[in-house]
């Protein structure tokens, strides 16, 4: 007994400690590039002649170090999924990027595990076009020690990470909005055995970006509530569209879906969008759609042809015969 | 009395690696030889919550939290308070291997290389990754290039991805799979080339989301092949990822 209490002893002073190490020290693969960019977005107002600066942070946990050159360009919201899409020949004059001292730079070296903090200033000039501009600041970052490219078959890779920068140049103070709703996307006959699958866009008619505030509803003929969907808090940039979204497990969807085994008769399909700057007024659109046995019906005339058919040649007979022939006629020749 | 006395060495150690190895929990401790944290505090409820609707993260108990400002009817705009650190969060994007490396070509038949891009997007709006090409894959010496793909029926461009197994039908694309891909990359087969900067062809989205998403990640296959009459020699292109964050 004694001798298996010393074996299990020495058993344990050497398995235990390994449940007390420092999970910290298992690491993962590591990548050549691992830039990390914050803030994600800035919101400005700035009037024309005046200045304005934030900070940004660019770090790099990678293993490979980087050149990086910082770059401002326009950027247009998709017009249903508001998705940044970059015009990289576009240059704007009135925000430059500085260092940690103020001074511009054009690029800057970027070690592994290190960080490097930006200040971005916005001076718009006294004769800009007063008007909420769509930026991204871009920060390129390439390998600052390119291998002997003489030798091989290549590819070199860089990466550019961007950070959204809505810059209201303004000399009024203007609220967000107003927000309209633009449409409502579907078709107006659906089949009862599938889902009611609709999109609603929207519009943001005023100068500056305004979050969405709102709800999505169906009802039925009754007008009855059957589905409600509480409207995700994105933004809509000034005069720009953008797909309405909700919340669905975990995730986004600009796709609501009224999803039951059968539905039939007429729905109403309800968007209502709360403007930011004046709350009481609420913009509602309404639209109408018919939920019909559409497949049901099919079947049941495919299956009335197929029916009427065998019917037919049944009291005609003699027909076959001869179609018989004719056909194998046709085959021989 | 050996033997118990060994037994009791041992227990010894062991006692004293556990208490070396354990970290400390230190309650209410808001200092150390870096930093000192005024107005700490605790709270009486924090975290993430959620259920089949909906997902929220709270902290009750706070002080002084904001907002204080706000954007456009104020000259400053201040969010206090740890809920507003979902604001300030950080957009990463990572290549694990900015070399893609094809070796010596054979005649007619692929080689291949890889790499991993990662995102993590914790901000409002998700994500979106375009791609494109510097140029083709050009001779060192600039007189000679390797033609993006066309893939085996000549129909896949910088924005439609179709099948690509034969290996007599020359070129360079890529394919992807993984998280949040673009749906034309159907399976492993399915390869697109680059959108040509030289050609002025608009560079492409490759994977997007439009929620937040942590460590979400897609591998690259890079995919060449070339025939007896190309020129010998070294080929060189340049590919750009673009991550942008959404808004």
């Amino acid at each position: 007994m004694q001798h298996r209490l010393k074996q299990l002893f020495l058993w344990l002073s050497f398995v235990a400690p390994i449940f007390f190490m420092n999970p910290a020290l298992v690491q993962a693969q590591k990548s050549d590039l691992d830039l990390s960019i914050k803030p994600t977005v800035t919101y400005l107002t700035v009037e024309p002649g005046q200045k304005k600066t934030f900070q940004l942070t660019i770090a790099h946990n990678g293993t490979t170090p980087l050149t990086v050159i910082p770059q401002v360009v326009e950027f247009t919201p998709h017009s249903e999924t508001g998705t940044p899409q970059l015009d990289l020949e576009t240059t704007v004059g009135f925000v430059t990027v500085q260092n940690e001292v103020a001074l511009p730079i054009t690029s800057f070296k970027l070690l592994p595990h290190t960080q490097q903090q930006l200040t971005v200033t916005v001076n718009p000039p006294l004769d800009i076009i007063q008007k909420e501009y769509h930026l991204s600041v871009l920060l390129k970052a390439d390998a600052a020690n390119q291998p002997n490219l003489n030798l091989k078959n290549n590819s070199i890779t860089s990466a550019i990470v961007a950070s959204n920068l809505i810059a209201l140049i303004s000399s009024e103070n203007i609220g967000g909005g107003p927000l309209t709703i633009s449409q409502i996307q579907t078709n107006s006959i659906f089949d009862s055995l599938k889902p009611l699958k609709f999109k609603v866009q929207a519009k943001n008619e005023g100068l500056k970006a305004a979050p969405i505030k709102g709800r999505v509803r169906v009802l039925n003929w009754t007008n009855q509530e059957v589905a409600s969907f509480s409207l995700a808090p994105t933004m809509i940039l000034g005069e720009s569209s953008r797909n309405l979204e909700y919340s669905v497990n975990g995730s986004t969807s600009d796709e609501f879906s009224y999803d039951q085994p059968f539905i039939i008769g007429p729905f109403t399909l309800e968007a209502s969008l709360e403007s930011a700057s004046e709350p009481a007024n609420t913009i509602i659109i309404k639209k109408r759609v018919l939920a019909l046995p559409i497949s049901i019906i099919s079947l049941f005339l495919i299956a009335g042809l197929i029916y009427l058919t065998v019917i037919y040649f049944r009291q005609h007979r003699s027909l076959l015969p001869s179609l018989k022939k004719s056909f194998n006629l046709n085959n021989k020749t | 009395m050996n033997k118990n006395f060994l037994v009791i060495v041992l227990g010894s150690i062991l006692l004293l690696a556990l208490y070396i190895l354990t970290p400390t929990a230190s309650a209410d401790r808001l200092e150390s030889s870096s930093y000192i944290i005024q107005f700490g505090n605790f709270n009486v409820t924090a975290g993430e919550k959620s259920n089949a609707n909906f997902k929220v993260t709270d902290t009750v108990g706070q002080t002084a939290d904001g907002p204080y400002g706000i954007y456009g009817s104020s000259n400053y705009s201040i969010g206090s308070g740890f809920q507003y650190i979902y604001q300030i969060g950080e957009f990463a994007f990572s290549i694990s291997d900015l070399n893609i490396d094809f070796g010596e070509l054979g005649i007619n038949v692929f080689a291949t290389d890889s790499n991993v891009l990662t995102v993590s997007s914790r901000g409002a709006g998700g994500y979106i990754v375009y791609a494109y090409e510097q140029h083709q894959l050009r001779h060192s010496d600039g007189t000679a290039t390797i033609t993006d793909t066309t893939c085996d029926n000549g129909d896949c461009t910088q924005s439609s991805a179709k099948i690509w197994t034969n290996g007599t039908k020359n070129g360079f694309g890529f394919n992807m799979t993984g998280d949040d891909i673009i749906t034309d990359f159907t399976n492993s087969n399915y390869y697109r080339h680059f959108a040509d900067n030289s050609l002025s062809e608009s560079m492409q989205p490759v994977m997007s989301s439009a929620s937040a998403v942590t460590d979400h990640q897609a591998t690259v296959k890079y995919q060449i092949s070339v025939n007896a009459s190309q020129p010998a020699g070294t080929y060189q292109t340049h590919l750009v990822f673009v991550a942008v964050p959404g808004y």
